[in-house]
């Protein structure tokens, strides 16, 4: 009975064993397929003739926008911040990481005009919506917020902790291949600097900041691709894809808009016509920041 | 002594299943060198910006492929600032050429280009002079012949860039 059982084994694992040697030579394996979703996930690459614009764009750094922004002359008022209090508000993955960029404006607003101890509540609402969105790991080393609270009153090293925030969190991305999620955390970043800084034109009609707040409508185009081409396709970006879409065409139907993509412009549009864009933002802004998007 | 019998069974089965997987012509798994040292390109990246404002990285992942490949990264750039940037790719199992436009691929139209570099670490500078709102940096990844061993041949390119608005 045993060797009858032993022959029919010995068959049956000699089958299993070619089948298995065959299955690897002749059709690819589960995890060979994986092997090669992740390199295209991972990269951007292309054949010699098949580049598309965009692949490959390189986004800004927030801080980079609040520098330009203050150099303009972006003056500092106390209320056109997003409360931190409001944190508590955003409830899926994709509110989160928006308006983890909008603190993240914010917060660059406040410590770029020595408004430390209102930078500290922004660092907190990021932590935690960092956390909530499972980007902990930014913020795991504590010795940043630590070193923050020591040092507020500094704004040269307050200033190097807010950046090193910036590239644990880039770190964190590019660690996680998270390129799409470093877009929608950037759009958020740039509506609420966009939208502090209309409100404060709006106010003066400070030629300057008027000229680089056309010259940032520029990136639309490239944020709207990011978010269209968002896994998954969550409807929140969708949404707001639409609405940014929209907010392009009416700015770039002006006569005055530069018509040359590639040329630099320092020109701005009428101070109606920037009234007209603000006014469109500021309803974008509004959803996205008490959370009427979900 | 039954006992035995079951494990000498096993002991020729374990054989026969070994033998059965190599006869058929199973392909080994195959391997990946990855080249990349992203850390210590980083921190080299990051030594050169001095002295502009560091801004961040990117990482250009490369895997090679028996065909030449151009992979393009494009830069916003902003008025009244100027730009360093510094590329490595000392993370690259073979070299590169790495060149630099004011206009994208495939949509060219009489475009400048600013340099080109084979080094495995070169830095460029564009000031107000540069009018142009973006600026193009093509990799120029060449062709590997498949190899018999089938080992996937992996790298990155790091890109740091950094401003001067003062």
């Amino acid at each position: 009975m045993l060797n009858s059982l032993s022959s029919y084994s010995i068959a049956a694992f000699l089958l299993l064993g070619m089948s298995l040697g065959s299955c690897s030579s002749d059709a690819p394996s589960e995890s060979d397929a994986s092997l090669e979703d992740e390199m295209e996930v991972s990269e951007t690459q292309s054949s010699m003739d098949d580049i598309p614009e965009d692949n490959g764009f390189i986004i800004p750094s927030a801080f980079h926008l609040s520098s330009l922004f203050q150099k303009s002359g972006l003056a500092f008022s106390d209320g056109l911040v997003n409360s931190p209090e409001n944190v508590n508000q955003y409830g899926t993955r994709m509110s989160k990481l928006l308006n983890f960029g909008v603190y993240s404006a914010d917060l660059f607003y406040c410590v770029l005009n020595d408004q430390n101890q209102s930078s500290r509540k922004y660092l907190k609402a990021m932590k935690q919506l960092s956390e909530e969105a499972g980007m902990g790991e930014i913020f795991n080393t504590k010795t940043i917020l630590e070193n923050f609270e020591a040092n507020i009153d500094n704004q040269d090293s307050v200033l190097k902790y807010v950046l090193q925030i910036q590239e644990q969190t880039d770190d964190y991305i590019e660690k996680t291949n998270e390129e799409h999620t470093a877009m929608v955390i950037f759009t958020g970043a740039w509506i609420e600097g966009m939208y502090v800084s209309l409100e404060s034109y709006s106010t003066g009609q400070n030629e300057e900041l008027g000229k680089r707040i056309v010259e940032q409508t520029y990136m639309l185009d490239n944020i709207i691709k990011g978010l269209e081409l968002h896994p998954g396709d969550p409807e929140e970006l969708q949404n707001l894809a639409t609405e940014l879409k929209e907010l392009h065409k009416s700015v770039s139907a002006s006569e005055d808009y530069p018509k040359d993509q590639y040329e630099f412009h320092e020109h701005t549009l009428r101070p109606e016509e920037i009234m007209s864009f603000k006014n469109a933002l500021s309803s974008i802004r509004t959803k996205l920041t008490k959370n009427q998007a979900e | 002594m039954q006992l035995k019998s079951i494990l000498s069974t096993s002991g020729l089965l374990a054989i026969v299943f070994i033998l059965g997987t190599s006869l058929s012509g199973g392909k080994k798994e195959a391997g990946v060198n990855d080249a990349c040292k992203r850390s210590e390109s980083i921190q080299a990246v990051k030594k050169e910006m001095v002295p502009y404002r560091y801004e961040r990285t990117t990482t250009t992942n490369v895997t090679f492929k028996n065909y030449d490949q151009v992979k393009e990264v494009a830069i916003p750039l902003f008025f009244d600032t100027k730009y360093k940037f510094v590329v490595n790719c000392e993370g690259l199992p073979v070299d590169v050429k790495v060149e630099v436009y004011d206009q994208p691929m495939g949509m060219r139209k009489n475009p400048v280009k600013i340099m080109e570099s084979s080094e495995k670490q070169f830095t460029f500078e564009l000031d107000e002079e540069y009018l142009k709102n973006r600026v193009y940096i093509n990799y120029i990844v060449p062709a590997l012949e498949d190899t018999e061993d089938e080992v996937i041949q992996k790298g990155c390119i790091v890109l740091a860039s950094g401003y001067k608005n003062v």
